[in-house]
């Protein structure tokens, strides 16, 4: 069971997700946002999948930092109004992108966990869903936020890339702890899987309540008198 | 307990805080924005409350000058056709020979004083409240036709469902409707259809006249905005339909916001 939560919900999330902005798109034009959360979640389940059948899949995890990075930033960079709001984004955008560029080009990462590289990432991440939170108070429409499907994706980002900081920030070094010999056993490795796990389990948790938003908008709008 | 499992431990402790802090945000949110669209929405109606009452009362202050102007009418301008009317006959009875232009000069005066009194009677709010709309517009289209000018002709139901100072609304929306088709379009046929359907009251005004660019709003005069205001005031919508064979007015009135 922990191996399956461990190895698999990562890209049963993605597709989750996936499905999620699919069903949601349906009879409805497509944004330029949903198209590259759509290209985001599809490249990134396929990649996750992969790296399920791999020894060694960091470099699956620095493209995915990558590809996280430059999908959400657009994503956020065409919802957010404010010329303010969209500098932040390009940013924050490009500083993980140098970041990216620096660790895994010039500098050639260790083949462990990068735990600095998604803390930034998640920071980012965060700084831009509270801008968008902003955005939402400052902006007030007649349209009621539970019927919005926008807010829901977003806060499901929050509850993943909020919820696993401490995890990401944590992981290399619970890494490095156990790689010498007198603590490798597989008891510590188990341990560390669960940790994994447990990110996995929120991301799980994300990709649920933007279907859970999805499957509940839909049928509101169906039923008018509901 | 070792090290790295109580590590591990405060990292999941961490965690779950982080979790309960996004949780929370989202709830507080949640609940904000609701308070917050609740108190957008009060203020939406109290605006739309405050528009109302100021166009009710701009009405009601157009109404009370067309009651001035209708008393002005009939008993200033009136009595001055009527004593010229009067001179003209005495001194034509006095003439043993009366010139043909003084018995025409008689007849146009009588003409107009009809005219005036049929035009000062549908400015009169008082007179007008006595009568329905249809009665109202009936009387409107015999003054109409009788110019041998324009043809206006009527379709309406046997009654219309609106409460009289609604239909006097109405009545005047109707009024700068035909008027803007004669001044305005050059028109010299109108028709106008009354329906009376169960939850909304409709009338057409169609007329033969030149036409105008419905999309463009510079060409929207006082009387288009007076028509929308009414029409907003009763909860109902105006439109208009054109083509350079002629133009087509659409009220639609609901029967139960009134």
């Amino acid at each position: 069971m922990l191996n399956i939560i461990s190895d698999y919900l990562e890209p049963v999330s993605y597709f989750t997700y996936l499905g999620s902005i699919l069903s949601y798109s349906r009879n409805r034009t497509l944004n330029f946002r949903y198209k590259i959360l759509l290209g985001y979640y599809f490249i990134g389940g396929v990649l996750l999948f992969i790296a399920t059948m791999l020894t060694s899949n960091i470099v699956i995890y620095d493209l995915m930092f990558l590809l996280t990075s430059v999908s959400l930033g657009v994503y956020f960079y065409s919802t957010l109004l404010s010329l303010r709001k969209k500098l932040i984004t390009i940013w924050i955008c490009s500083t993980e992108v140098i970041y990216y560029v620096l660790n895994n080009i010039v500098f050639k990462s260790s083949p462990l966990f990068d735990s600095t590289g998604y803390a930034i990432l998640s920071t980012g991440i965060v700084i831009m869903i509270f801008m968008y939170m902003h955005q939402i108070l400052t902006n007030v429409s007649d349209e009621s936020l539970w019927l919005n499907f926008e807010f829901w994706f977003v806060a499901s980002l929050m509850i993943y890339f909020l919820g696993s900081f401490i995890i990401f920030l944590t992981f290399n070094y619970l890494t490095r702890k156990i790689l010498p010999d007198e603590l490798y056993s597989l008891e510590n490795r188990h341990l560390l899987d669960a940790v994994w796990g447990v990110h996995n389990v929120l991301l799980f948790l994300g990709s649920l309540l933007t279907l859970g938003s999805v499957l509940w908008i839909s049928s509101h709008k169906k039923s008018p008198s509901s | 307990m070792d090290i790295l499992s109580q590590e591990i431990t405060i990292i999941l402790v961490g965690s779950a805080f982080l979790l309960l802090v996004a949780v929370g945000i989202i709830v507080l949110f949640l609940i904000y924005q609701k308070k917050q669209l609740q108190f957008f929405i009060d203020k939406q109606e109290l605006s739309n409350h405050f528009q109302k009452e100021l166009l009710t009362t701009r009405i009601e202050a157009q109404e009370e000058t067309l009651n001035q102007l209708s008393r002005e009418l009939h008993d200033n301008v009136g009595q001055l056709l009527s004593s010229s009317k009067l001179l003209i006959g005495v001194t034509r009875r006095a003439l043993t020979t009366p010139a043909e232009e003084l018995r025409l000069a008689e007849e146009t005066v009588a003409k107009a004083i009809t005219e005036l009194r049929a035009m000062s009677k549908s400015l009169n709010k008082d007179w007008l409240e006595k009568f329905d709309f249809i009665e109202n517009l009936t009387a409107e289209a015999k003054r109409i036709n009788a110019a041998n000018e324009f043809e206006m002709t009527i379709q309406h139901p046997e009654i219309i469902n609106l409460s009289s100072e609604h239909q006097l609304i109405l009545f005047r929306i109707v009024q700068e409707g035909f008027q803007n088709s004669l001044k305005h379009a050059k028109a010299n046929q109108i028709n106008i259809i009354a329906e009376q359907k169960e939850t909304q009251v409709i009338v057409r005004i169609e007329d033969n006249g030149k036409g105008f660019d419905v999309s463009d709003s510079s060409r929207q005069g006082v009387g288009m905005i007076n028509i929308k205001n009414r029409t907003q005031m009763l909860g109902g919508s105006a439109k208009w339909q054109s083509s350079e064979s002629g133009t087509a007015m659409i009220i639609q009135i609901p029967i139960q916001q009134v």
